[in-house]
């Protein structure tokens, strides 16, 4: 009997995958309780017709019921289930907000690794004069948003491509610094030196660097643009698609006579940003601590 | 210091300038250009008298008339509560955490505020509900009810409820910013230097790492200004509260150019002034 064999390819194979994957098991163990929230919130409900308006119109005889055992958070005047509604619409809420961060930090790191091969490891002086700009005026593009939604009659697609465009702004000088970080001039020169294109020096030194801290960062900015959903919608101009906002807003003009219209979106709207909040800030925490390039997250996180 | 001054200022008015060319720009791309408006930025017909001073839209309570100086002061007063407050607790208190920092207080202090922070939609519904259901059966904020003499104790009550909604995430963020600071300039050579020479560890903190961390620390005084400022517009559309955040709705909803450009210039004017006193502060402290 042998002791000199050589293991097989799939003993290998699995081994390479055991070694990728240790240092990564607390970022895939909170990928469950993650899942479990988006398929909870994404799965079909028993609404159909989610236009707000028709939802949320008051008839006359409005037949809305006060919470009871079948319906926890109540009905709407028309019957419709308000929990039901309600987790649909802070679904559509939480997917704006994960649609619009990937948008953005994709942007981000596309404009930050341009920028990077352009200046080739030392920051360009116009790059910082942008970034001085930016930091100073940073509730003009805020205020943008709310005009160019008003302005578009709350599109989707508007109001996505321009909190992205401002998630972009924000997030490509704190990338342009990581990249900085991980690729000094000296030793992208040394890359250089040994035949590495600037592109290959990018993808294969720094950006397997940078995965780790994009997730923190992704992590971060869901909670915090679900709630800016919520907010812009809550003023109206978000069109006539169902939002967390939507209903807390409307439900608040009939406080004395349904109360549960306002207290059940908000209940449920806060209790889903807070687990979101506190999914994103162990996940932040854990890129930290298992030394995946987390520390420094930026600030407006 | 005069020449230092001037220069601020001079930076300060230029930044001033490039924000409101950013907003008229803004405002013609999307009310000329997206929703394909009638009017343009510098038309006089986009100015008409009427739109000034007077919210010309109604919604489900029809906010009474109210003119841009009582907007004014309805809203800067809430901006003005917000920031200070803002500024004293988070200020105060991160301060502590990072003095307190073996028994981990920041975490401690974040958990607190961070839980208050993360309820927006509580605090929307739970103080709608205690101020306006509980005492006029009404929602948001009753229009009708006005002070005639004494002092305008219900403006301030408003005004109060407002700031607590906003400044809890502020606090939040400030404070943890504060005790960040703190804690990394405490770690720095030269403390563990002076440590070693035998200084007290509370002389040592009050003494060098708070007074290097001045400058810094100023720095972080307007950060959550824009959150504020942003957080209000949305805030005070809910409550019914008829300051300057209502009628940019309001101008949005309707078009209007008037009170569009009015509300952002006065948020951007806000802006600048707590930027432009930042810095001479910190040129000071930096001096001294």
């Amino acid at each position: 009997m042998s002791y000199n064999r050589r293991n097989s390819l799939i003993f290998r194979f699995g081994l390479a995958v055991f070694a990728t994957v240790w240092p990564l098991r607390w970022l895939l163990l909170l990928s469950i309780p993650y899942g479990l929230l988006l398929l909870w919130l994404f799965q079909p409900g028993t609404v159909t017709d989610l236009s707000p308006s028709r939802l949320l119109e008051v008839t006359e005889d409005p037949v809305w019921k006060a919470p009871d055992e079948n319906h926890w958070f109540g009905t709407t005047s028309h019957g419709s289930d308000l929990f039901e509604l309600s987790r649909m619409a802070i679904g559509t809420s939480v997917a704006w907000g994960i649609t619009t961060a990937s948008l953005g930090l994709a942007a981000a790191l596309f404009f930050a690794v341009i920028l990077a091969m352009l200046d080739g490891g030392q920051k360009a002086s116009w790059v910082a004069m942008v970034e001085r700009g930016w930091r100073g005026w940073r509730l003009i593009p805020a205020m943008a948003v709310l005009i160019v939604v008003g302005g578009s009659g709350g599109n989707l697609g508007v109001t996505l491509l321009t909190v992205a465009a401002l998630v972009a702004l924000a997030l490509t000088p704190v990338l342009r610094e990581w990249i900085h970080e991980k690729a000094t001039e000296e030793q992208f020169l040394m890359g250089l030196a040994v035949g590495l294109t600037p592109f290959q020096f990018l993808y294969n030194r720094v950006l397997p660097d940078l995965g780790a801290r994009l997730l923190g960062v992704l992590a971060g900015l869901i909670p915090a643009l679900t709630l800016a959903e919520m907010a812009l919608a809550s003023t109206g101009l978000s069109g006539d698609r169902p939002s967390a906002g939507v209903l807390i807003a409307a439900g608040t003009r009939f406080l004395s006579e349904a109360p549960w219209l306002a207290v059940g979106p908000g209940a449920l709207a806060t209790a889903v940003v807070v687990v979101l909040s506190a999914l994103g800030g162990v996940v932040q925490s854990r890129v930290a601590k298992d030394r995946l390039g987390g520390a420094g997250l930026p600030r407006i996180l | 210091m005069m020449r230092f001054v001037l220069h601020r200022i001079a930076v300060g008015g230029l930044r001033w300038c490039g924000a409101v060319a950013v907003v008229l720009v803004l405002v013609e791309w999307s009310f000329a250009g997206l929703a394909g408006g009638p009017h343009h930025v510098w038309s006089a017909e986009a100015y008409r008298p009427e739109y000034f001073g007077k919210s010309s839209l109604g919604g489900a309570y029809e906010p009474e008339a109210v003119t841009l100086g009582e907007r004014l002061r309805a809203s800067t007063l809430v901006v003005v509560m917000a920031a200070g407050s803002s500024l004293l607790v988070a200020g105060s208190w991160g301060i502590l955490a990072a003095r307190w920092r073996r028994w981990q207080v920041r975490r401690l202090f974040r958990v607190g505020f961070g839980l208050l922070a993360a309820v927006p939609g509580i605090w929307l519904v739970s103080l709608g509900i205690a101020y306006s259901h509980v005492l006029w059966q009404r929602p948001g904020f009753a229009d009708e009810f006005r002070v005639s003499s004494g002092p305008d104790l219900l403006k301030w009550g408003q005004a109060t409820l407002l700031t607590l909604a906003l400044v809890f995430p502020a606090i939040a963020w400030q404070l943890q910013a504060v005790a960040r600071l703190l804690e990394s300039e405490g770690g720095k050579a030269y403390v563990r230097g002076w440590d070693a020479a035998g200084w007290d560890e509370e002389t040592l903190f009050y003494r060098k790492v708070l007074q290097r961390s001045k400058p810094q620390l100023i720095a972080l005084a307007d950060a959550t200004l824009p959150f504020l400022l942003g957080s209000l517009v949305p805030l005070e559309w809910i409550f019914h509260y008829q300051g300057m955040g209502q009628w940019l709705v309001q101008s949005v909803h309707a078009r209007n150019y008037p009170g569009t450009i009015i509300t952002l210039l006065w948020m951007v004017t806000i802006l600048a002034l707590a930027a432009l006193l930042k810095e001479l502060w910190q040129g000071r402290a930096t001096k001294s």
